[in-house]
């Protein structure tokens, strides 16, 4: 019943929402789609079973030494167990503070003109395109403005630790971290959610692509529905 | 010839019914185990979870798709439709189904099973092969995502376009020349079940995921293994040095596994490579990866395995190398 295991991998992670840990939510329909196969594939193998359970009484001796491990499933099908064990074994969790320790950190920004941040402070705006901004016109569109970042803390050994959030483009395997620096931010763990609410240090400018927040305020958060920003 | 069903029948049951008990005994401990012993919180190996979960999850769909395309080729495609549509001449068959690669919208995972399909029905092998490496790198989707990943050089979607199809075709009159079909290894079993062709396509399905998903699992332990034991930033030092930046994003292609629908928005972001790097990162990444090495392995048989990967890997980074040197 291997069919049966990725069947039951699809749907634990479907029910608990938790395949946005893993791919994009845009995955979604395809992801039912796969597991309505499974289903009729497990459903057509257990009664092909049935059938030969019934059919077969008292010829199985016949077949018990019969050499014949080339046919049937292959060795390997073994291992589509693997995703279910692993998924009930470590409890799921989107990528975190340890990968992003250890990730290259934010792409080099490239240069474009952003339409200015819709009016009223403190503004939310994405931990991805607040380092785009930074890195644009000399970070024109963030002077002046009390700006609201969301994401997780990753610890920094130099110093002040990072605020950071992943970019997925098609799944985890695939991901992008973008931090931010804090700066006077609160003493928090690893992985803690948090919403920092603050000012961008002009003055430090974009070493390796990274800006430096002046945090004023924070919030303990939940981690958001998708943990990958868009 | 109604034996032969019946015992395979009598097979499964029995390997469908011990084997899993098994694994559930050793699941079972293996639960017990770790959450008494806190291990779940040790952040190293739920990132390799996570890692490991992405890249299969990411991937049925896809296989799925794969198999049931897989599957209807064999049971429902009348035998003689490959030989009356393709060339007659073998050589001139591999454009064809470089070009026919551009028809299937989806990833290299669908396209493994795929390939090994239209083997059965009939196509040769040198096609088939051509079109397992073109399509998932030359799809109107994929092409897309390029174009949208490179909005500042438009010329990147044309450079993948063209390196990958040449390098299929490449390996497709290579195998022409040097391959022996004795190096893949087609199952023929499902073909000789009596019956219907809705059990033959049925069979199929069952068949061909537990075989290619089977050893999609080894390509994504071993990657997510790697991916967490060793950074991407190692390939960060060579960003500066030419040939050795080709090799290594083609490298690292080659372990991440990205599917080849996302591969170019992770190109995009290795801003400080040439743009030659680049197009060898999304030319060999749906040819070879850990992954489709495994699948294949699994689908053709492991004397084809080793010689295939290595001759498409060398084929996809010489074409990334010619074409991102005129066009980029």
């Amino acid at each position: 019943m291997l069919l049966a295991a990725m069947l039951g991998l699809l749907l634990r992670l479907l029910v608990r929402g938790e395949y946005v840990f893993y791919v994009k939510p845009s995955l979604l329909p395809a992801l039912i789609a796969a597991a309505v196969v499974l289903a009729l594939m497990t459903l057509f193998v257990a009664k092909d079973a049935w059938v030969a359970i019934d059919e077969g009484e008292g010829h199985d001796h016949g077949d018990h030494d019969g050499h014949g491990h080339n046919h049937g499933e292959p060795r390997a099908s073994l291992l589509l167990a693997l995703p279910l064990i692993v998924v009930l074994t470590v409890t799921p969790a989107p990528l975190g503070a340890f990968s992003a320790a250890r990730s290259t950190g934010s792409p080099a920004p490239t240069e474009r003109a952003f339409a200015p941040l819709p009016a009223g402070d403190p503004v939310e705006v994405g931990v991805p395109d607040f380092v785009a901004r930074a890195g644009s016109e000399q970070g024109k569109t963030l002077v002046g403005r009390e700006v609201r970042l969301v994401g997780f803390v990753t610890p920094n050994p130099a110093g002040a630790w990072w605020l950071t959030r992943f970019v997925v483009s098609c799944c985890a395997a695939d991901a992008t971290s973008y931090r931010v620096l804090t700066r006077d931010g609160p003493k928090l763990e690893a992985d803690t959610w948090v919403a920092l609410t603050g000012h961008w240090v002009a003055a430090v400018g974009t070493p390796d692509g990274i800006p430096t927040l002046q945090v004023e305020r924070h919030t303990l958060t939940q981690p958001p529905s998708n943990p990958y920003a868009e | 010839m109604r034996r032969r069903p019946d015992a395979d029948k009598r097979h499964r049951a029995r390997s469908v019914f011990s084997l899993p008990l098994v694994l559930l005994l050793v699941a079972v401990t293996v639960v017990v185990g770790l959450r008494i012993s806190g291990w779940s919180a040790s952040t190293g190996i739920s990132a390799f979870a996570t890692v490991f979960l992405s890249i299969i999850v990411q991937a049925t769909p896809f296989l799925v798709l794969g198999v049931l395309l897989s599957a209807a080729i064999v049971a429902f495609v009348p035998a003689d439709l490959a030989q009356r549509v393709l060339p007659n001449n073998r050589a001139l068959a591999v454009p064809v189904a470089g070009a026919a690669g551009m028809l299937l919208p989806g990833c290299e995972c669908a396209s493994v099973p795929v390939a090994n399909g239209l083997m059965r029905k009939g196509v040769p092998p040198a096609a088939a092969l051509t079109f397992l490496l073109a399509a998932p790198a030359v799809n109107p989707i994929v092409l897309a995502s390029t174009w949208v990943a490179f909005p500042d050089d438009h010329r990147m979607a044309l450079a993948r376009l063209v390196a990958s199809l040449g390098a299929a075709m490449v390996v497709g009159w290579l195998w022409i020349i040097f391959g022996r079909i004795a190096w893949i290894r087609l199952p023929t079993k499902t073909e000789h079940i009596e019956g219907s062709r809705w059990l033959t396509f049925r069979h199929g399905v069952v068949h061909d995921f537990l075989h290619a998903g089977g050893y999609l699992i080894i390509g994504g332990l071993i990657s997510a293994v790697i991916n967490v034991v060793l950074p991407a930033s190692w390939v960060d030092s060579l960003a500066e040095q030419v040939i050795l930046g080709v090799l290594a994003l083609a490298l690292l292609a080659v372990v991440m596994c990205i599917c080849s629908e996302a591969d170019a928005f992770v190109a995009a972001s290795f801003t400080q490579f040439s743009p030659t790097a680049q197009l060898a990162f999304m030319v060999v990444g749906p040819m070879v990866d850990l992954k489709l090495v495994a699948m294949q392995a699994g689908i053709f048989g492991r004397d084809f395995a080793v010689r295939f990967a290595p001759t498409t890997l060398v084929c996809a980074i010489i074409a990334s190398i010619i074409v991102g040197s005129v066009l980029l």
